[in-house]
């Protein structure tokens, strides 16, 4: 057969395939009796029996216990699988008795002595417990293989706080559900079992609303046990764990109070009580006092206001109390616990209220924080103290207009703290961990203003803006930053939720508008990031909208035109080749809008923005084969970034932007063969990078810059003296040796700093060759190996 | 790391030995990931094609996504490699029943790729390698769908053709190769 032929009876054959048997056979009857032949068999072959014909994947390795017999058990199939062991669910293999249970085995491989010993203690420990609200043992034995094996009360629920969710369960029944797994737990703990993993996958809900607990594969008998620390931190849910368990000191039961008590954070907040899992991240929460209770959890996310004013009070109170850092100072039992919780819904006076233990969980940090930090970091935390003190302060009604005044001052400064000294130090060498510092300090302050600006659009703004700002030095798409990206993303959401809520309050505020367009942007950059091109495209749009219906009220707002220029940057890069049209349209209203806002602002963002849409042009009419406009945009944007410069002489990155102009212009001077318009440039780049670089030596992206422009500069000398003769060609090689020599030096010294990256070993590599080819040349010309 | 990327982008501008190298390095890297999944967690977990390309371009690579740039042409390449793996295996399991001499390692010896049903491997290779012959963007097809597993979006998206279009393809392509395996079995 050939593909022609094969083309022509595909073709029948896709025509006919679809249709019913009558429709498909009259079609049949006009085509020639050899196609006709070939597309039934096609059609045969396409239908019986051919379901499941490569639907299958080649590569699956199934489990085998399936549908095997363990005890009088069949195996029905995989419900869930641990660290050591997997549960099944499966039914009475002889039909003697009725119904199915949880069964559960050591996973295959993980038999070790350690595992199998692990395996027996949970069988123990089950056999020992008998509650209502905890999944009874039912069978257990050993296989033929001497695996051992056990079977549990199999359990059709959702998962405690799923099911809050699903069911919409107002607080009190959401408390009701918490005491009746505080009083199960209580049950293990009289028996010496501590859980060590309480958390909502750990804790079924019946349909009869049943709360049941699971799961007692870590738990531990506290009368026994030698491998105490083996079972410790590896195996339990970090977010859930008590600080005792983080830091691997010994745990006992007020080590499942703790995770009670986040639980009931939970349940209450709809949230946890903290994002990070990392443990070390989560103990220094914990220490710094910067976990902020349920009540205000809802408010910063924007939830329900009346649940918050609920939970004011007792509630987190209670919750602050089970949660206490220090084991001692928690409810001594869940039932402890659980009793506190009736009180309040019996309305009488709580025990964590009356201790008043709640404020010491919630913001013990304040009294610590001027600690031996960079003096930077006093700063910040100075300002958290006095915001603080000042929220108190306007509690207070005589004082209010004063502390108002005062709040006011402290939250600017706040603001230049962020804003300001973040950027003066974010150019400096080794700033990094002082960043990392000012980020952090930064969050706790907001978490506290976020929690003032309640109802507050100005506020709401500022912290919006603020927000933003941390994400951006967390992890933003543009510009050195922390590579914190998730935190980042956290911190962008939190951004736009408060400049939605400003919005809300204040739909014609200039400010709020532009807050939320500015939250948009953040977001498609976010969507940017994870290869989400559709999903960015709609968020710059919703910018863009947004932006342009506020300068119909407010042209003259720079910030906004200014955003809006970035965001039509930003919507250009995400609109695919299929879409150039609107991609030029987008850029070329950038262009417009941005060089109308140079000649009336001496913003230095704004003339760098504009340069970056002149390089952007440039590298395309330079594709696109059109060196003479190329030249233009790239001279263009050289114009403006000589003029930041010249306004700030002594910035880094300002002079940096210069070079990697001067470098278009060489690369698009050599390719003319230009050569000492090439080398003009060059060498003027490479002047500057030199400079960059004995500026600060820490400075690794420097290294390899000057690197880059050393290599370039020897290339044109060496192109140069392809083209020259006598001593004038000796010259050039001479100069070709010695840049090409320079670069090498460079690029070993980044190496040796492990300041490579992909590729590089390459440039490494290719430079050895273009000294061997350069020293030959000046051999032929009668000179030694310099 | 980063040798993968950079491969691409060599393959990218025309450079033919970049795709060799960077079949044999994906190659090497996924018969690994095999030996090290088929040996330590027999019956673990249901090894998805897809799921194992993904991980040997997170290890190769250092990033857990392809890039939506490189999706076509990484998945084309997973694809022939799964293709290679899976048929050199299946091959020398052959070769075993038969007595014969040494045989490559591909995955680990106590695993069967349990291939659905009577598909022989081997054969089904030969069959693809016909009909690519005829028609090579439906050979292509059905390396993506049934070697890297990948679902009838995914494909089309990697082909750059609508998804009626793979599943007509896949219906004839399927169609033709059960055709040509069951007329071997009648040919001794």
């Amino acid at each position: 057969m050939t593909p022609d032929r094969w083309r022509e009876i595909k073709q029948v054959f896709q025509a006919v395939v679809e249709l019913p048997a009558a429709e498909r056979d009259a079609r049949l009857a006009a085509v020639d009796d050899d196609t006709r032949r070939e597309v039934e068999q096609l059609l045969a072959a396409a239908t019986t029996g051919a379901a499941d014909f490569l639907e299958a994947p080649p590569l699956a390795i199934g489990d085998d216990r399936i549908g095997r017999r363990i005890g009088p058990w069949r195996i029905v199939e995989e419900l869930g699988r641990g660290g050591m062991g997997a549960v099944y669910r499966a039914s009475r293999a002889d039909d003697e008795l009725r119904g199915e249970v949880a069964l559960k085995v050591v996973k295959r491989g993980m038999d070790t002595d350690a595992v199998l010993r692990r395996f027996r203690a949970e069988r123990q420990i089950l056999a020992g417990l008998s509650h209502p609200n905890i999944a009874r043992l039912l069978d257990a034995g050993t296989t033929d293989d001497g695996t051992p094996w056990f079977a549990m009360e199999l359990i059709h629920g959702q998962p405690i706080d799923r099911y809050c969710d699903r069911h919409q369960l107002a607080i009190r029944a959401r408390l009701d559900l918490f005491a009746t797994v505080c009083s199960a737990v209580q049950h293990a703990h009289q028996r010496l079992i501590v859980h060590r993993d309480l958390k909502p996958s750990n804790i079924l809900v019946t349909d009869e609303g049943r709360p049941v607990l699971l799961d007692f594969g870590i738990a531990k008998l506290l009368a026994a046990e030698a491998d105490a620390t083996a079972t410790g931190l590896g195996l339990m849910t970090p977010a859930y764990a008590s600080p005792e368990q983080l830091a691997g000191r010994p745990v006992t039961t007020a080590s499942d109070v703790y995770s009670l008590g986040v639980l009931a954070y939970e349940l209450l907040a709809g949230r946890r009580p903290y994002d990070v899992t990392n443990p070390e991240a989560i103990v220094r929460l914990l220490e710094r006092g910067e976990v902020i209770p349920p009540s205000a959890a809802i408010v910063r996310d924007g939830g329900d206001r009346r649940r918050a004013r609920r939970l004011r009070g007792d509630l987190d109170a209670i919750v602050a109390m089970a949660m206490r850092p220090a084991p001692d100072q928690r409810y001594t039992s869940p039932h402890e616990l659980a009793n506190d919780l009736e009180a309040y819904l019996a309305g009488r006076p709580t025990v964590a209220r009356r201790e008043g233990l709640a404020g010491r969980t919630w913001k013990l940090v304040r009294r610590h924080r001027v600690a031996a930090f960079a003096s930077l970091a006093v700063v910040v935390a100075l300002v958290g103290g006095i915001v603080a003190t000042t929220r108190q302060a306007r509690i207070a009604d005589a004082e209010r207009g004063r502390a108002e005044r005062r709040f006011g001052e402290v939250r600017q400064l706040a603001g230049r703290v962020l804003f300001e000294l973040h950027d003066a130090i974010a150019e400096l060498p080794g700033s990094t961990a002082a960043r990392i510092r000012l980020a952090e300090e930064s969050l706790s302050y907001l978490n506290a203003l976020s929690v003032d600006a309640t109802g507050r659009p100005d506020l709401l703004v500022e912290v919006s803006a603020a927000w933003l700002r941390v994400g951006d030095v967390q992890g933003s798409v543009a510009g050195a930053n922390l590579g914190q990206r998730d935190a980042a993303r956290t911190s962008y959401a939190r951004a736009l939720a408060a400049a939605e809520e400003a919005r809300m309050i204040a739909p014609a505020s200039v400010d709020a508008r532009r807050a939320v367009a500015a939250a948009r942007n953040r977001a498609g950059d976010v969507a940017w990031e994870d290869d989400d091109l559709p999903g960015s495209i709609v968020e710059y749009q919703r910018a863009i909208a947004l932006l342009r219906d506020l300068l119909v009220d407010a042209p003259a707002d720079g910030e906004a035109r200014h955003l809006l220029v970035q965001t039509l940057v930003d919507l250009g890069d995400s609109l695919s080749r299929a879409e150039a049209d609107r991609r030029r349209a987008s850029y070329a209203e950038a262009q417009a809008l941005a060089e109308a806002l140079v000649a009336e602002s001496p913003d230095p963002r704004v003339r760098r923005t504009l340069s970056l849409i002149y390089n952007r042009a440039g590298k395309a009419a330079e594709t696109a084969g059109d060196p003479v406009t190329a030249r233009a945009r790239y001279q263009q944007a050289l114009t403006l970034r000589e003029e930041i410069l010249a306004g700030a002489p002594t910035s880094a990155a300002a002079r940096r932007d210069v070079s990697t102009s001067l470098g278009h212009l060489s690369r698009l001077a050599r390719a003319a063969g230009d050569l000492d318009r090439a080398r003009a440039a060059s060498e003027r780049a490479l002047d500057i990078d030199r400079a960059i670089a004995a500026a600060d030596p820490a400075d690794v992206r420097a290294v390899r810059d000057l690197a880059t422009s050393n290599t370039k500069l020897a290339e044109i000398d060496h192109e140069s003296a392809t083209a020259a003769g006598g001593d004038e060609r000796v010259a050039y090689l001479r100069a070709a040796a010695a840049g090409f020599r320079r670069a090498l030096a460079g690029w070993n010294d980044l190496e040796a700093r492990g300041g490579f990256t992909p590729g590089d070993e390459t440039f490494a590599a290719e430079l050895h060759g273009a000294i061997a080819t350069v020293d030959k040349d000046l051999a032929a010309e009668g000179w030694p190996r310099p | 790391m980063g040798e993968v990327t950079e491969l691409l982008a060599r393959w990218r501008d025309g450079e033919g030995a970049a795709r060799d190298a960077l079949i044999e390095l994906v190659y090497d890297e996924l018969r690994r990931i095999a030996q090290r999944q088929f040996r330590h967690e027999r019956g673990d977990h249901t090894l998805q094609a897809t799921g194992l390309v993904h991980e040997a371009y997170a290890r190769l690579v250092g990033q857990r996504t392809v890039p939506a740039a490189d999706r076509g042409q990484f998945f084309a390449i997973a694809a022939r490699m799964m293709r290679r793996v899976l048929v050199d295996h299946a091959r020398a399991r052959r070769a075993n029943k038969r007595g014969g001499g040494q045989t490559p390692i591909t995955l680990d010896d106590e695993q069967e790729p349990v291939a659905d049903g009577a598909v022989d491997l081997v054969r089904l290779d030969e069959a693809l390698a016909a009909l690519a012959a005829l028609d090579p963007e439906q050979a292509r097809l059905v390396e993506l769908r049934y070697f890297a597993g990948l679902t009838i979006e995914a494909t089309a998206e990697v082909l750059g053709v609508s998804a009626a279009t793979v599943k007509r393809e896949w219906t004839t392509a399927k169609a033709w190769l059960r055709r040509e395996l069951a007329r071997d079995v009648g040919d001794p």
